[in-house]
């Protein structure tokens, strides 16, 4: 076996499996097109055929190269029906753009180095005869069989040349061919001319001779199918064997339905073969006996072929290759797809002697063109393996290909994308509605009797009937004894208040006494009163008092009356009275009673209102220009009056007094402030009878005040109504009846 | 980091410190204190003045939806806005207008004082009929001692000829017990003032926030 490439730069060794050189790195095998692989990648023939010119390989009967493709054409199934049909047209098409012989080009040197009996193979004039037309003499066929060198080969090379020329060689139907075919090979140079280099390497001369491939006419059509048997792959040296171009040309486009091709058409066709060879190699060309010119497989010839071909497939072409329980026995049908002569050539190599890099390069020519996915059973039983049992889960996500872009069940629509493509059924589709958002764990559920029994107060809750709405209750109409009662109240206050005051002299008596009575000395409303009469009396024409104006219109009438008889002693006193207020309404309120009191503008000033409550007041206190000597505060509410008091206190102590005029409702909110402990009012008027008392104090001979007895006279007409109203239903009525 | 911006620093800067600062300025009346405190008490007054606004715009958006909508008194609502209107009128007018004055003093004479002073009148009415029928509703110990009451304060406020002791004893009754309970009252609102203050000044109430 050859161990080693030489490299063509360097001539260094290098391993069979190395493509480039290992020392310049100068590419070991030719680089092949991807589209002309085919052609090329078909092994050297089994009979190791001596080297000739392409005209001789024209000239290689067709039958012979039908002979060989039957047993792979039967082996064949429709599935490479398409590949040659394919081929057959591509070729066609090379073949009219290229017919014309390829003239032949001298080899370099380095290939001559290479290439065994290069030189001898230039076809001389006499071989480019058709071998029909110029026999060779029988001596010089002998002696291009003699082995005449075998005795200078080496030993190495020894063990590499094929067989002597009769045994292996020689088929029996050799005999039935005319002698005149065999002068036809090119006779051997003589060993006087090749140079002592050439001889090292050059294989033995007798392997050439055997295949001397019969000519066309000459070869019938009988003897085809006893071709010598192609030499074992082994005989041939590896090195031979990776350089050789392949002897197979193209296959030749031929219907398979033809009984025979057309003889004509081959001088066209091996042309094409010569074409596709490199020239470099062309010169070291295979025998054309090899080349398995792609004659129509006769029906004849391919049902008399026995199927001993079928092992020499390698296994992957099993893949390929359909069922043969599918083809039982049976006769290829005519229309079975001619082979590729790659694949049948690949075929007949052995597997473990390809290298690697053709290895690849028989994958990429392999491989089908057609998308056709083996089914699993046909390439589990091709390859002689036991159908396995698929369970039925996994036969429903089986890949189905005709269903690709489609819907399996017109339903379940095939995934055309990710890891799914090809699966159908797989994912169920679902209405995005239906998919909750949120997928909680469904937890068992642990139901305690708590549980429950809330549970069941829950239910029992839901089961009642919603309360009706309580309707609204009619509006119970006011009744004739509510009606007189409330005309009763009504005439009694305005007939006691309105005739006291109507006719004040007109025989209604004095209800009131005056306030400087003996009797009122001793009161505390009287000693506040008079406190704060003092405090006024004390002011002077310089002196400043600042009168809070709290209180509207709905307390105005009687406040008023308190505040007119402080005003106008303060006005009587020579005072400037400041205004302010922190309701809205109080600046409209002190002016009308200033005005009423006929008080000048000189006497008193409006300083406006004053927002904020306590923080009013305290901003009011603190930002005002002059400090006061007197504040007055007139309010019937008890907020303002504790603002003012508060505020003031805090800012001033007890530097500045202040007094209040207060409705007689607020007297009892002022009275803790007009306490002798506290002293944070010095006097307040109170109501009314204060107001009556404070005028009777500034004016001794004025007696009771007409309004102060028209109070009176409200204040007696109430009493009588309660009076009336208590005895009425204590003693005329039921317990409880009112209810 | 956002409770803190959110929570302490507007509190810190816009209760707790404002409210040291002016219980301190009256505390300690030093006049850098003094005038922070009435800066302070200024800007609050200024801020409230515009409570009044808001109450303006509010009264105009309620009973302006009322009358677009024709919700039940609509009509009142829009006599109301109509008054709000014609009261708007005198104060927005130049003081040189001849009767400006005289219109602003009628509203407020022949309108305001009346109705407000008739509104206090029906009180009076009110209090004059439930007392009446007071025994009605309830007959018990506490409702006679109540009336009791009041008509020893109605007869004793005024100085009537012949019922001066009732006066003593209205006297009495206003400046002890009922003082006591003002008292009382007045010294519980100072406290829950003084927590109140506390509890805003602590941050520990929020008032000025919705949180």
């Amino acid at each position: 076996m050859h161990t080693a490439l030489r490299c063509p730069m360097c001539g260094t060794m290098n391993p069979v499996t190395n493509v480039q050189c290992d020392q310049c790195q100068a590419r070991l095998i030719p680089m092949v097109a991807p589209g002309y692989a085919e052609p090329e990648q078909v092994p050297i023939s089994e009979s190791y055929p001596p080297l000739t010119s392409p005209e001789e390989q024209i000239e290689q009967p067709v039958e012979s190269v039908t002979a060989e493709i039957e047993p792979t054409d039967r082996e064949a199934g429709d599935w490479l029906a398409q590949l040659r049909a394919a081929a057959e047209e591509e070729e066609i098409q090379e073949t009219e753009t290229m017919g014309e012989p390829i003239e032949p080009v001298e080899l370099p040197t380095w290939l001559r180095s290479m290439g065994p009996l290069g030189v001898e193979a230039r076809p001389t004039p006499a071989q480019e005869q058709p071998f029909a037309e110029a026999p060779a003499e029988g001596e010089e066929a002998e002696r291009f069989q003699e082995p005449a060198l075998a005795e200078e080969l080496p030993d190495w090379l020894r063990k590499f040349a094929p067989p002597a020329a009769p045994p292996a060689p020689t088929p029996p139907t050799v005999e039935a061919v005319p002698e005149e075919a065999l002068p036809t090979l090119p006779p051997p140079a003589p060993a006087e001319e090749i140079p002592d280099w050439l001889r090292e390497i050059a294989p033995p001369p007798a392997a050439p001779p055997t295949p001397t491939p019969p000519t066309a006419e000459a070869a019938p059509e009988e003897a085809l199918p006893t071709l010598p048997p192609p030499v074992p792959a082994e005989e041939i040296p590896d090195w031979l064997r990776e350089i050789a171009p392949p002897p197979a040309a193209p296959p030749t486009p031929t219907p398979p339905t033809a009984e025979a091709a057309p003889e004509e058409a081959l001088p066209a066709v091996l042309p094409l073969v010569a074409a596709e060879i490199p020239d470099w190699l062309r010169g070291i060309a295979p025998p054309p006996a090899a080349a398995p010119e792609a004659a129509p497989p006769t029906a004849e010839a391919l049902a008399g072929r026995p199927p001993s071909a079928a092992p020499e497939v390698p296994e992957w072409l099993h893949e390929f290759a359909p069922a043969e329980e599918e083809a039982p026995g049976e006769a290829p049908p005519e229309t079975a797809p001619p082979v590729p002569l790659a694949v049948q050539a690949l075929a007949e190599v052995e597997a473990p002697q390809i290298p690697g890099w053709l290895a690849e390069l028989r994958a990429e020519t392999a491989r089908p063109p057609a998308p056709t996915v083996p089914t699993f059973e046909e390439t589990g039983e091709a390859e002689g393996l036991a159908r396995a049992e698929i369970p039925d889960w996994l036969k429903v996500m089986r890949p189905r290909p005709e269903a690709a872009g489609t819907t399996i069940k017109g339903e379940e629509p095939v995934e055309t994308e990710g890891p799914l493509e090809g699966l159908g059924g797989v994912l169920t589709p679902t209405s995005a509605i239906q998919a909750p958002a949120i997928h909680e764990t469904l937890r068992t559920p642990e139901l305690s009797q708590v549980s429950l029994s809330r549970a069941q107060l829950l239910q029992s809750l839901l089961a009642q009937p919603a309360e009706a709405l309580q309707p609204e209750a009619p509006r119970r109409g006011i009744g004739t004894g509510e009606r007189l009662q409330r005309w009763l109240v009504a005439i009694v206050l305005l007939i006691a208040v309105g005739s006291t005051l109507l006719a004040p002299g007109g025989g209604i008596p004095t209800l009131t006494t005056p306030a400087q009575s003996p009797v009122a000395d001793g009161r505390m409303d009287f000693q506040r009163l008079t406190r704060a009469y003092d405090l006024v009396q004390g002011m002077h024409a310089e002196s400043t008092v600042l009168v809070a104006f709290e209180y509207g219109p709905p307390e105005a009438d009687e406040l008023n009356l308190v505040a007119e008889p402080i005003l106008r002693h303060l006005l009587a006193q020579g005072a400037h009275i400041s205004i302010s207020s922190t309701r809205p309404e109080g600046q409209a309120i002190a002016a009308r009673l200033l005005r009423d009191i006929s008080a000048s503008e000189e006497q008193y000033t409006s300083l406006g209102y004053r927002p904020g409550d306590a923080a009013g007041v305290s901003q009011f206190l603190s930002t005002a220009g002059t400090r006061p000597a007197l504040i007055l505060i007139l309010t019937a509410q008890p907020g303002p009056l504790r603002w003012w008091i508060e505020q003031t206190r805090a800012l001033y102590g007890d530097a500045l007094p202040v007094v209040a005029g207060v409705s007689a409702a607020l007297e009892p909110a002022a009275s803790p402030y007009l306490d002798a402990s506290a002293k944070q009012l010095v006097g307040a008027v109170s109501g009314l009878s204060g107001a009556a008392a404070y005028e009777t104090l500034r004016n001794p001979a004025q007696q009771a005040n007409p309004r102060l007895n028209a109070l009176a006279a409200g204040h007696v007409a109430i009493v009588g109504l309660i009076i009336l109203g208590a005895v009425f239903y204590v003693l005329g009525s039921p317990r409880g009846k009112g209810k | 980091m956002s409770k803190l911006v959110k929570r302490w620093i507007p509190g810190l800067l816009f209760a707790t410190l404002p409210g040291l600062v002016v219980l301190f300025g009256y505390l300690f009346p030093s006049p850098l204190l003094v005038y922070w405190r009435d800066a302070l008490v200024e800007w609050a007054v200024i801020v409230a003045a515009f409570a009044f606004l808001l109450g303006l715009f509010n009264i105009l958006r309620v009973h302006g939806e009322r009358i677009g909508h024709r919700r039940k008194g609509w009509l009142y609502s829009l006599v109301l806005l109509l008054a709000m209107i014609l009261a708007w009128i005198p104060p927005i007018l130049p003081a040189n207008v001849p009767g400006q004055d005289m219109l602003d003093r009628a509203v407020f004479d022949y309108v305001i004082s009346p109705v407000g002073a008739a509104l206090a009148a029906l009180v009076v009415f009110t209090l004059a009929l439930a007392a009446f029928r007071l025994l009605r509703v309830r007959r018990s110990a506490g409702a006679m001692f109540f009336l009791l009451i009041v008509v020893v304060a109605l007869l004793g406020s005024t100085p009537l000829t012949g019922l001066e002791r009732l006066a003593d004893i209205r006297d009495w009754i206003v400046s002890v017990p009922g003082m006591a309970g003002m008292r009382g009252l007045l010294l519980g609102v100072a406290l829950g003032t003084v927590v109140t203050a506390l509890r805003v000044l602590v941050l520990s109430d929020r008032p000025h926030s919705e949180s």
